[in-house]
């Protein structure tokens, strides 16, 4: 009889580590107060002193009640309210190291993402019918998002709450580059979050 | 002692498989949804299985035109490795990847079916807190495409999820479990951001206690 097993081999101590990260950001981006979730899973080497893995965060519009003006003629109207959405994700490297049950990181993500703008609510019922996405492509030539290498990185603070459980506190600085848009010509800024880490360090 | 991945072919014995069956309803914003797992797990603790679900849909999108009313069943394959165990934390690296058919009875477009591709994968942090009782949790990478009638990016995005897991008996499990997160699809048209959350009953015969990890 044939049999097969696919699986991983460890030790109950693992020189490699792994964690994952889940968090929530309050964001400055672009100027104006946002939130949304951030991500995080990855490798711990080195007795904790590097992580690298792949993180990421977003900024979902429907849950951000901030809208951005623009000039457009629409519907009888001449400037439409919108709402934006975006994230970026990438490879984290994160060197730290231990301060007593303290653990500081300098996390650095490099990536790729970007953030858009779109109708929302009635504005969303188009004047003819046709999908929102091709009034935003026509009312904006295009320019209602843009996408290029994200940037974020900051300093963390973890706390060693138990042998897997690290709860943190992170700030960050995040940008876009080459960012343009008919909104605005750049979304970056400042963020900090809230964050659970469970793994093996 | 290093990590290793591997892939074994066992000539002999048959390896000591166990199995679970997962039957799983849940709401999320946009339906209403049954799922019905089954799980193989091996000696080293890798498990593969299938899914079907069953939805009773109030949002979603063919072709990026709104669906206010209809039905999706999907199957899909399912697999997970761990990636790191000690005593009480199992992170693994898991996958869903399969087909999902979407009738629609109300529908803005000119297509009132749609088929799509959905892919699932993510890493879960299963943490155990008491003798058979866990507390997960991690995220998906969702990456779905419409095939038909046209190809397209149904939903792509990073869903949060984490839930708690109790065996009272060495059989049975229940667990409670949640997502979150925003999502893009159809240039703009399509879902952007998704909640849900749902009950699970599993029956795990022999080894419920133990694989809080399903």
């Amino acid at each position: 009889m044939i049999s097969f097993v696919l699986g991983v081999a460890a030790a109950a101590e693992p020189a490699v580590g792994g964690y994952v990260d889940l968090e929530w950001r309050g964001m400055g981006l672009a100027g104006h107060l946002s939130h949304g979730p951030g991500i995080g899973v990855g490798a711990s080497l080195f007795d904790d002193h590097l992580r690298v893995g792949v993180a990421g965060y977003s900024r979902p519009g429907p849950i951000n009640p901030q809208t951005f003006a623009v000039d457009a003629d629409y519907d009888g109207s001449s400037s439409v309210n919108l709402r934006s959405d975006g994230g970026v994700t990438g490879i984290l490297v994160a060197p730290g190291t231990d301060l007593g049950r303290w653990h500081l990181d300098a996390p650095f993500l490099v990536g790729y993402g970007g953030f858009g703008f779109y109708l929302h609510g009635e504005d969303r019922v188009t004047p003819d019918g046709r999908k929102p996405s091709a009034w935003e492509n026509e009312l904006f030539g295009g320019r209602d998002s843009s996408f290029g290498v994200g940037l974020d990185g900051g300093l963390r603070a973890s706390f060693a709450a138990g042998e897997h459980v690290r709860p943190y506190v992170a700030a960050r600085w995040s940008t876009i580059v080459g960012f343009d848009t008919i909104v605005t010509p750049a979304y970056g800024g400042p963020s900090v979050a809230l964050g659970l880490t469970v793994g093996a360090f | 002692m290093v990590l290793g991945i591997g892939l074994w072919v066992r000539i002999g014995a048959a390896a000591p498989v166990s199995g679970a069956i997962l039957a799983s309803p849940s709401v999320s914003g946009a339906d209403v949804r049954g799922a019905l797992a089954g799980r193989l797990g091996s000696p080293s603790g890798s498990a593969i299985g299938a899914e079907v679900r069953w939805a009773e849909v109030s949002k979603a999108w063919i072709d990026g035109w709104p669906v206010e009313d209809g039905s999706a069943a999907s199957a899909l394959a399912h697999g997970a490795v761990p990636l790191v165990r000690t005593e009480r934390l199992r992170l693994d690296l898991r996958a869903n990847v399969g087909a999902r058919w979407l009738s629609a009875r109300e529908v803005q477009g000119p297509d009132d079916r749609s088929t799509a591709l959905l892919t699932e994968v993510g890493p879960r942090a299963t943490l155990t807190v008491a003798e058979g009782a866990a507390v997960w949790l991690g995220f998906d990478n969702v990456l779905d495409f419409q095939l038909d009638p046209s190809f397209a990016s149904d939903g792509l995005g990073q869903l949060l999820n984490a839930g708690l897991v109790f065996a009272p008996t060495d059989g049975l499990q229940f667990a409670l479990h949640g997502e979150t997160g925003g999502l893009y699809g159809y240039d703009g048209d399509g879902g952007k951001y998704a909640t849900r959350a749902g009950v699970s009953v599993r029956f795990v015969p022999r080894v419920a206690r133990n694989w809080l990890w399903l």
